[in-house]
């Protein structure tokens, strides 16, 4: 039998969003095929001390005990999670001894227009000058992702001591499908943290959300509340109702962040697919998910929904090939890809992971 | 035209944007605060502050954006920027302090995401030995009209401190120097009980930091740096405009900044010694020092600013005064309770050597009184009950700030000193002169009026005609007495007949006598009851034409209309009439008091009194003691009919002699006119 990989996952657990969700479904898809453990480091980004829900409910389920803060983590691979989280440090607050490490990004290098997305060079030299390894990778989520990363590095003529993993480190998207409607309505909506990041300007969310619409619902538009808005929108502050039974209530996803801020990968847009809703987003995040999803400019959006309000087969095929497309992102294709890149074979998986056992983003 | 933003909502961000707006639009830059950026509860003081920068501008006639601020931008504020952009995405600059490059970067994405494209940021300059700013630091320039003394100001004394209180005291004595004070928090209150009026002590808020540079020769800085934006831009401006800066506090806090400040010692005598031998007679030279100093070179603007003020906007004003208000007087008299003010006001105006010089800004009530007289008025906005307190007072500003920018004094009459006429005066740099007429009453607070009679160069006092009423309240030593001031019409009497016959003829009624009832604006007390009393007890008398002269703004009572022989008359030509009058039934405001007195016209006196007024009672007490005229309280509706059956019936005449027989004092409408001449070359 071939020996299990040992990897040590490294994140500062605290931060309530889609990244610790996505560490605590990785942590799930490996607790049992390899030897992992689970070090949560306290960065000056937050405060308190507990972990995430998600991460401390899927450490307790697999028995797996988070180590606070250890001054030396040693293993022979070693996955940082997130580099920015040490945005606000002076020094990264261990020390790391591994034979590979592997830094996740999380978040993307550079924003649409090229400002620079976090501190990245002071995050990346921390993390340098406090590991000690024989390889030292920064590994992208996500095409976009990738861009970003490789394109700040050719700003920065190079940068020595790092090289860039061929497959992406994806999010691992574990949802139940939902079968689409053959009668879709023009009944639109999105769901997202309230961040200003997250939100196009009024004039383009009149575009997207616009009055003929049958329904409007806009799950975390607690920004919205304050603006005057069509009373057709139905505005629900973020964690105000549970995202499966809001996603029931909508036929399209019309999800376009703010112009110059994008999704490094989407997991919200995995859940609205996996819930059997035609997704219409900007081009560059359509990609990440495949030809199911439709990339397209704030001003077609409407057009686009007429089309396949008009042509519901279309619709079905549409959902269909970007449920399809998701399988990508299962936690197998993603066991395979890691193991590429570890050089370690994973062992599979005696079963898939239920929905139940699938943490959810917006927990 | 440039927009400026704070992306905060706190009170000190507020103040912080003000004063930065003012100290930018100082040097020159068209720079503005739309509506869209401002809360709505601001403190008081700080919409004085703001409202002569406020616009509602369209964002397409907007050249590009300042964003100001401590750290990054609130969720509110990045909303307030959508807001105000409508989504134009306009070439905008940060300026903040930022703890790291994160959250420099923080800031930078923040701001992009209202804006619709990534800012300039630039990182605010630090001044060693200042604290850490929310906006750059800049000196303005400012216009200092030469005093006639060396004006030292105390900057953040505490009266706590050993030795403050005996230092301003020890300056305050002194002839040669014109002291004043520039407090913060309760300090002012404090100084105010332990140094009563012999200092003008101020709060820093009170005015910007560029007025009161403009009034500062040599700062006597008492407190440590701090982290108020408001304090440190009146340093930067006194810095900036040769001021010499003394740092007298205990641990030299000051002297650490580079050179440009001169370390002293906050002790009375002492200090007053080293100001007149050391400081004083070498002046010219510290403040050409400072303009060469290391501190001088630190108070530059940024060079976004600097290049924003080559592009002038033809939306803003020129900063340089303006030309065709040179010379100009600006007389400003509040409404009161009836046109007592105003019509002073255009008295004196009349007597100026070149009246041409009198312009006047004056509520609606007035502008016809005004414009009567010959001369020109801007209307002002009087208060409305559907507004906040200060809401008309804040247009006022706004229109008697343009007004006065670049005139040569601003004339005040009236009883309360509104802050529009203080940031005015000040903002401008005008001498300013205050027509105060006495007869305060005993009761009455006079706070503010006491506190804001700093901002005068001259108080001129219109006195009473008796002597026992002259007591000027509250004291100045600026004060100048004068004799009353009044229109003085002694028609003689065939004027008087013929103008009564002519009266007749207008209200169409054939008459032998006239009465003139005139009881006030009803203002400050209902006085329908005694109208109707008069006008009843009249109606017994055919020979009579009661004349009921009401105010423009007076409550009317319809039942005055069914008297037959009383006619109700609106008119600005009460002195005439008053002049034509056989008996005048009259409150005893100061003008109505002293025509009638002065034009030797019979007069029952109903005294009009409320706590805001001057002591109507005593005047006419004072009158009726000297049996020059007939004293009736307010209640005394018998005594009313009494007493002008009496009248009627022969005493009309025993008081017109003994009026006529009166030795009363000159009347001082080109006295005033001279002593505000003195001030307001």
């Amino acid at each position: 039998m071939a020996a299990r990989p040992s990897i040590t996952i490294v994140v500062d657990p605290r931060f309530r969003g889609g990244t610790s969700s996505a560490v605590a479904t990785e942590i799930g898809v490996l607790a049992t095929r390899a030897d992992l453990r689970v070090v949560a480091l306290s960065s000056r980004m937050f405060s308190g001390d507990e972990a995430h829900p998600a991460i401390q409910s899927i450490c307790e389920h697999h028995g797996i005990s988070i180590e606070w803060d250890p001054p030396i983590i040693s293993n022979s691979v070693v996955v940082i999670h997130n580099p920015s989280f040490i945005k606000f440090d002076d020094h990264f607050p261990a020390k790391i001894i591994a034979d590979q490490i592997f830094v996740v990004c999380h978040e993307n290098f550079l924003r649409p227009g090229g400002a620079e997305g976090f501190a990245v060079q002071h995050c990346l030299d921390q993390i340098r000058d406090a590991t000690l390894c024989r390889n030292r990778q920064l590994a992208p989520i996500s095409p976009w992702n990738r861009k970003t990363v490789t394109k700040w590095i050719e700003n920065h003529g190079g940068f020595s001591g790092w090289t860039i993993t061929e497959l992406d480190w994806t999010n691992i998207c574990a949802f139940d499908l939902v079968a689409p409607t053959s009668a879709p309505q023009d009944r639109r909506g999105r769901l997202s943290r309230p961040g200003p990041e997250k939100f196009p300007s009024m004039e383009i969310l009149h575009l997207l959300y616009p009055r003929t619409c049958d329904a409007v619902r806009i799950l975390g538009g607690d920004s919205l509340l304050a603006e005057k808005t069509p009373d057709a929108w139905d505005l629900i502050p973020f964690g105000g109702e549970d995202v499966d039974a809001f996603l029931a209530t909508i036929d399209f996803f019309v999800y376009f962040t703010n112009p110059l801020w994008r999704e490094s990968f989407g997991r919200v847009i995995g859940e609205a697919i996996a819930a059997g809703k035609l997704v219409v987003t900007d081009p560059e995040t359509a990609t990440i998910f495949g030809p199911g999803v439709i990339g397209t400019t704030p001003d077609q959006v409407s057009a686009v929904i007429a089309e396949h309000i008009d042509n519901p087969d279309l619709y079905v095929e549409r959902v269909r090939t970007a449920q399809s497309d998701l399988a990508r992102f299962a936690p197998e294709a993603f066991a395979e890809r890691l193991a590429k890149m570890i050089g370690t074979p994973i062992p599979p998986l005696k079963r898939a992971p239920t929905k139940k056992e699938e943490l959810d983003v917006f927990v | 035209m440039y927009l400026c933003e704070t992306g905060q909502e706190t009170d000190d961000a507020i103040d912080t944007l003000a004063i930065f707006v003012s100290q930018a639009r100082a040097l020159g830059v068209p720079i503005a605060v739309h509506r869209k950026s401002l809360p709505e509860k601001i403190d008081v003081g700080r919409r004085y502050d703001l409202a002569p920068f406020v616009t509602d501008i369209s964002p397409d006639q907007v050249e590009g954006l300042f964003v100001i601020g401590e750290g990054a931008t609130s969720d509110l504020g990045l909303r307030r920027i959508q807001r105000l952009t409508e989504g134009q995405p306009l070439p905008t600059t940060l300026f903040g302090t930022f703890e790291n490059e994160q959250c420099r970067l923080n800031a930078a994405a923040r701001l992009s995401y209202a804006l619709g494209r990534d800012p300039i940021v630039r990182e605010i300059a630090e001044i060693p030995g200042l604290k850490e700013m929310p906006a750059p630091l800049f000196g303005s320039p400012v216009i200092k009209q030469p005093g006639q003394k060396p004006r030292i100001s105390f900057i953040m004394p505490d009266p706590k401190q050993p030795g403050v209180i005996g230092a301003l005291r020890a300056l305050a004595t002194c002839r040669t120097l014109d002291v004043s004070v520039i407090a913060k928090g309760s300090s002012k209150s404090e100084l105010i009980k332990l140094l009563g009026g012999s200092i003008p002590i101020w709060h820093l808020s009170e005015l910007l930091p560029r007025s009161f540079a403009s009034r500062i020769d040599i700062a006597i800085l008492c407190d440590a740096p701090l982290r108020w934006y408001r304090l440190n831009a009146l340093f930067a401006n006194c810095v900036a405009n040769q001021t010499i800066m003394v740092d007298a506090t205990d641990q030299q806090s000051w002297s650490v900044l580079p050179d440009g400040i001169i370390p002293a010692s906050l002790d009375g005598h002492s200090l007053l010694v080293w100001l007149q031998q050391e400081i004083l007679p070498t002046r010219a030279d510290i403040a050409a020092a400072t303009a060469k100093s290391k501190l001088n070179a630190a108070m530059r603007p940024p060079v976004e600013l600097t290049q924003a003020a080559s592009k002038p906007s033809p939306l803003i004003g020129s900063t340089e005064q303006r030309r065709d208000n040179a010379g100009q007087l600006v007389f400003m008299p509040t409404n009161g309770v009836g046109l007592g003010h105003a019509k002073r006001c255009s008295l004196v105006a009349r007597e100026l050597e070149e009246p041409k010089r009198a312009v006047f800004a004056a509520f609606p009530s007035c502008l016809q009184m005004i414009n009567n007289s010959g001369f020109d008025a801007m209307p002002l906005v009087s208060k409305s009950e559907h507004r906040t307190t200060h809401a008309n007072d804040l247009v006022n500003h706004t229109r008697l700030n343009t007004l006065c920018d670049g005139a040569s004094g601003l004339v005040f009459d009236g009883g309360y000193v509104f802050d529009s006429i203080v940031r005015s005066a000040v903002d401008n740099n005008l001498p300013a002169v205050w027509i105060r007429r006495g007869l305060w009453q005993a009761a009455q607070n006079n706070s503010v009026a006491e506190d804001r009679q700093k901002i005068f160069r001259r108080i001129v006092v219109p006195a009473e005609a008796f002597d026992e009423l002259n007591h000027a309240a509250p004291h100045a030593e600026n004060a100048v007495e004068v004799g009353p001031i009044l229109q003085h019409l002694d028609l003689g009497p065939d004027a008087a007949n013929n103008l009564r016959k002519a009266v007749f003829a207008e209200v169409g009624q054939t008459r032998q006598r006239l009465v003139v009832t005139m009881l006030g604006g009803g203002v400050a007390a209902d006085r329908r009851a005694q109208i109707n009393t008069i006008c009843a007890h009249l109606g017994g008398r055919p020979d009579v034409l009661n004349l009921l002269v009401i105010w423009p703004t007076a409550i009317t009572d319809p039942a005055w209309f069914t008297h037959e022989n009383t006619a109700v008359v609106q008119t600005y030509h009460a002195s005439t009439l008053i002049a034509a009058a056989d008996l005048l039934v009259s409150a005893a405001g100061y003008n109505s008091f002293h025509e009638a007195l002065y034009g030797a016209v019979p007069t029952i006196f109903i005294p009009q009194m409320a706590s805001y007024m001057d002591d109507q009672r005593a005047r006419a007490r004072s009158a009726s003691e000297r049996e020059l005229s007939i004293l009736v309280e307010p209640w005394e509706t018998l005594k009313l009919g009494k007493a002008i059956d009496e009248c009627l019936e022969g005493r009309t005449n025993d008081l017109r002699q003994k009026l006529r027989s009166t030795n009363l004092p000159p009347t001082g409408n080109g006295a005033a006119a001279r002593a505000i001449e003195e001030v307001c070359r």
